[in-house]
């Protein structure tokens, strides 16, 4: 991939510390790469750990009140650290060095056209006048996959999708032929299928423009297929540099192995559980004492609590220098290590319950329209959220849910949770009508737990009030014994007791997803419905919060419905998993069927577009096309057939139904038939736009 | 699994030791204690309260004592003033400092209680506007635009003209014009409340309508209710004195902060003590509230615990 080799970006012993009102944070702490041109570095770590705030640091982007150091910082052989604000901006930053943000939705301005926008980057540094600007504009527009560029330069951004605003993004980022893109996070907001054609991409315009890129993420799966070389930070730190190779299929630092254990990896049919990193990412305020992986570490000496930790020097196995900042001395059995970790055996579910087959939860031709009037005078529209779904939950299963944001998974929680009345069909609770139970008898029976732990805990209450809540809400026992019971379940679900007089802002994510567990749990109900339980958790807390999961329901005997877009969650957790699309389940399977012999071209395409951990693999093709369409504007038909690469005229005209084989594709017994070839079609491109 | 929950156990410990039982009420009154701005404003605030309760122990005069020779008498401090009348006399010879501390107790309740009947208004149509929607926050809607089109003071003064002035009249008429700051800020608040998680957990909990309000949303909102509060405390001052300068408010010869701005305004050209006097004790009030609202919010806000 790289074909010069000069460095085109030499860092060395970065620090930015930033003032904040307990003390000095520091953010970045001696932070040292070169960069090649051509050259794609993967940056991963989880969140606080300085991946952006490094970024930005290149940028000039930093706050005001942040402090800025380094030995050298070079670009294309300019002193950064000499530079003038002014003279970064108007001769480096947006001109040779561009950046793409993650949130494509708020990284455009609302008020400018696309082509305004995407013109004045290229007027500002005087590289062209009006028409070149234009031509530019559209040439890029049609490199990244934006068909009729005429007419999007006159859109606004609110006209495109996320995957089409991310798509102008680097079209903006590539205006004025830069020679190193920084892209923090660029997939993250994005679904699946779009993650993996953005992806590609960006690799292929690095390939073909010969830029060198900064990809910062923390998804080590999108990191293995992009990067040439990775480095892993922690606390501030680059922990672990090398070969993407090197560092992800033989890792030295213990921080990398723990990561690397972290990640459900879609591999095999492993029944054992994830590893975890225990603790939590220490404060960066004030002065770090010795190694500040320490205390999370597997490996801890004595001396890693004293000392800072050698950055140590040596040749990777696919060339090129590795560095690892740790005592241990490279080649220790770190390779061993990460294999060993997996011992730990997951409980088998079969043993718990003996009722696999009763259906807990039944939706029987569900549906939830909502009406939508663009105006006060407006028609109204329906939006078929949910639309006709037939769904049972058998007592002690997982069930998993998947699909892309927008296809009503959400909407059909609340339904379940009796939260949302369905406007047809119903909703059975071991045989009764969910709408009939009273809801304290519903609230004993069916628990949620919520995605954001953020916003599902009352930031006004403290810890034990919010677990407590559901008792003092139903009357049940004195206040010593709710006390009591709390703290059960605190212990249960793994807080530290002295929390229970912490409000919500107290404590980490983590720890607030337990709460939100411990909260769900405390009134014993039998089935937890969890929507998207770990997506906004870091890949080391998420590994805890599932293994949390399994171990509850092997001690409690739950059912569970994890609602979720992450199909490597869906892989670790799930016995049977369900497919959604566009408020309909489009395919039903037991696991090993669905993930292995997919019958649906969308669970496919979805299974396809997953970036599994392969160091060095490209991003895989997949087939899709268009963006996921408007609820609003339902399609003819298959609701699947403007996005199908299979598509066949029938398609068009009948909407199938959810045959026997519980799939929901009148070409199912076709392709389960076929092998693995499917019949190529446009890729990447987006035939439609969203209203 | 008991292994696992034992490391996190342990590393969460390990990271800084809290006594057993801090209560979060403890540890609130710790806070109250250590704010400086919370101390001042309640300071300021009680001693208010003590002079208008004591006012006829403290006041050197009778307020409502004429001595017409002894007209418009500057304070001590400037050119003519005396010692006998600390802060001068008004246009009808009264002392001015025994008129103030005696204005202070009409101030207070007139300020407070005003507030307090806006604040009620306003917060249960906004709450009520923001959680339902629909319907309910149209015909809110519509009220709300009702009351800003109206001419505010006409309708005080119609209403209190109608039911003949006396203090609780002009309170609950001050209050019920001034309720529009808490609706649209409360209606907002809770708008954006109600899509967050905890009130959907809330709801899965079994929870009534009511028990979501007052157990979930109104915490949440006592930040913005507190502002608003101080805020209306000083423009309920304000709004008495326009009232009582109209002759439908106060009814003379009872002091009131604001009737006294009212009454010095004849002679603020060359007497600008008769304004100012009386400005400065209502900006003492407000700015003391402020603080203690301020104060308030800060001890009890979530982003301020850690």
């Amino acid at each position: 991939m790289t074909s010069s080799r000069d460095p085109l970006l030499i860092i060395e012993n970065l620090t930015v510390d930033i003032p904040v009102a307990s003390g000095i944070l520091h953010a970045v702490r001696d932070v040292s790469f070169t960069l090649e041109r051509g050259e794609v570095l993967g940056i991963v770590g989880e969140s606080g750990s300085g991946k952006s705030i490094s970024s930005l640091a290149l940028m000039g982007l930093l706050p005001a009140s942040a402090k800025r150091a380094a030995s050298k910082l070079e670009f294309a052989g300019r002193d950064l650290l000499a530079m003038s604000d002014d003279v970064l901006a108007r001769e480096i930053t947006g001109e040779r060095m561009s950046m793409i943000f993650q949130e494509p939705m708020t990284s455009l301005n609302p008020v400018y056209t696309i082509g305004r926008q995407l013109t004045e980057v290229m007027l500002l540094h005087g590289k062209g006048n009006e028409r070149e600007a234009r031509e530019r504009a559209l040439y890029l527009l049609e490199k990244v996959g934006l068909p009729n560029a005429k007419t999007r330069l006159e859109q606004y951004p609110h006209q495109l999708s996320g995957g089409q605003r991310q798509r102008v993004m680097i079209a903006l980022a590539l205006m004025n032929e830069p020679e190193l893109i920084i892209a923090d996070e660029p997939t993250t907001a994005l679904d699946v299928t779009v993650q993996a054609q953005i992806l590609r991409l960006l690799t292929d315009l690095c390939d073909e423009f010969n830029m060198a890129m900064i990809l910062i993420s923390h998804d080590l799966g999108a990191i293995s297929r992009t990067a040439d070389r990775v480095g892993v930070m922690y606390a501030g730190q680059l922990v672990e540099t090398g070969h993407v190779k090197d560092v992800l299929e033989a890792p030295q630092h213990p921080y990398t192995i723990g990561l690397l254990s972290c990640t459900p990896k879609m591999k095999d049919n492993s029944e054992s559980l994830l590893g975890t990193i225990p603790g939590m990412v220490p404060s960066l305020v004030g002065e770090v004492k010795g190694c500040a992986f320490a205390n999370r570490c597997a490996e801890r000496q004595n001396e890693c609590l004293h000392r800072s930790p050698p950055l140590r020097e040596f040749a990777g196995a696919m060339g090129g220098i590795r560095r690892s900042r740790c005592i241990l001395k490279p080649g220790w059995d770190g390779e061993a290590k990460a294999e060993g970790l997996d011992v730990a055996e997951r409980v088998n579910v079969k043993d718990i319950t003996k009722t696999g087959e009763a259906n807990v939860l039944s939706a029987k031709n569900v549906a939830c329209h909502f009406n939508v009037k663009k105006s006060l005078f407006g028609p109204a529209q329906v939006l078929r959220a949910v639309d006709g779904i037939n769904l049972d939950l058998r007592a002690g299963e997982i069930l998993a849910l998947v699909g892309e944001s927008g296809c009503g998974k959400s909407t059909l929680a609340k339904l379940l949770l009796g939260v949302e009345q369905p406007t047809a069909g119903h909703i059975q609770l071991d045989g009764q009508d969910l709408m009939a139970t009273a809801s304290f008898e519903r609230a004993r029976r069916l628990q949620p737990v919520f995605q954001d732990p953020y916003s599902s805990l009352n930031p006004r209450k403290t810890i034990g009030q919010s677990i407590g809540r559901p008792l003092d809400l139903h009357k049940i026992g004195e206040a010593t014994d709710r006390r009591r019971e709390v703290e059960r379940l605190m212990e249960l679900v793994g807080l530290p007791r002295r929390l229970y007089h912490s409000y919500p802002n107290q404590i980490s994510g983590g720890q607030r997803q337990r709460v939100a567990i411990a909260r769900a749990l405390i009134m014993k109900p039998d089935i937890l419905i969890c929507d998207e339980p770990t997506s906004a958790l870091d890949v080391s807390v998420q590994s805890q919060i599932l293994n949390l999961l399994l171990d509850l329901r092997a001690e409690l005997g739950l059912t569970y419905l994890i609602i979720t877009h992450d199909l490597s969650v869906v892989d670790y957790m799930a016995t049977r998993i369900a497919v959604m699309y566009l408020g309909q389940i489009v395919e039903v399977g037991l696991k090993e069927k669905l993930i292995h012999d997919p019958s649906h071209p969308y669970t496919r395409i979805l299974l396809d577009s997953v970036l599994k951990m392969e160091p060095g693999e490209k991003i895989p093709k997949t087939e899709i096309g268009g963006a996921f369409p408007n609820a609003l504007a339902m399609p003819s038909g298959c609701r699947f057939h403007p996005r199908c690469p299979l598509a066949i005229d029938k398609c068009r005209r009948v909407a199938p139904e959810l045959g026997t084989d519980n799939v929901r594709c009148h070409l199912s017994s076709e392709i389960s038939s076929r092998t693995t070839e499917m019949v190529p079609s446009v890729s990447g491109v987006e035939k439609e736009v969203p209203a | 699994m008991e292994k696992r929950h034992e490391i996190a156990d342990h590393s969460a410990a390990s990271a800084d030791e809290v006594p057993e039982e801090l209560t979060p009420r403890l540890l609130m009154k710790r806070r109250m204690f250590r704010h400086k701005g919370f101390l001042l404003g309640t300071g300021l605030l009680f001693l208010l309260v003590l002079l208008a309760i004591f006012a006829p122990l403290i006041a050197p005069f009778d307020p409502f004592d004429q001595v017409l020779s002894r007209r418009l008498l500057p304070p001590v401090w400037a050119e003519g003033g005396g010692w006998e009348h600390l802060l001068g006399t008004d246009h009808l010879g009264r002392d001015y400092l025994s008129r103030l501390l005696y204005g202070a107790r009409m101030s207070l309740i007139i300020g407070l209680g005003a507030a307090t009947v806006g604040c009620v208004i306003g917060v249960t149509l906004g709450v009520c506007a923001g959680y339902f929607g629909g319907r309910i926050d149209q015909v809110i809607g519509y009220l709300l635009t009702c009351q800003l089109a109206l001419p505010g003071l006409l309708l005080a003064m119609s209403l209190v003209f109608m039911i003949g002035p006396s203090v609780p009249v002009v309170i609950s008429v001050i209050g019920l014009l001034h309720w529009t700051y808490y609706l649209v800020v409360t209606r907002a608040a809770t708008m954006q409340i109600k899509q967050l998680d905890y009130i959907a957990a809330a709801r899965t909990l079994g929870s009534s309508h009511s028990q979501i309000i007052i157990y979930e949303i109104l915490p949440n909102l006592l930040n913005q209710i507190i502002v608003i509060f101080t805020l209306e405390i000083g423009i309920a001052v304000l709004a008495e004195a326009a009232l009582s300068f109209l002759g439908v408010g106060i009814q003379p010869p009872i002091p009131s902060w604001g009737l006294m701005i009212a009454e010095g305004k004849n002679a603020m050209y060359y007497r600008p003590w008769l304004v100012i006097l009386p400005g400065i004790a209502i900006f003492i009030m407000v700015i003391s509230t402020n603080l203690m609202g301020d104060g308030l919010r800060d001890v009890t806000a979530p982003d301020n615990r850690s």
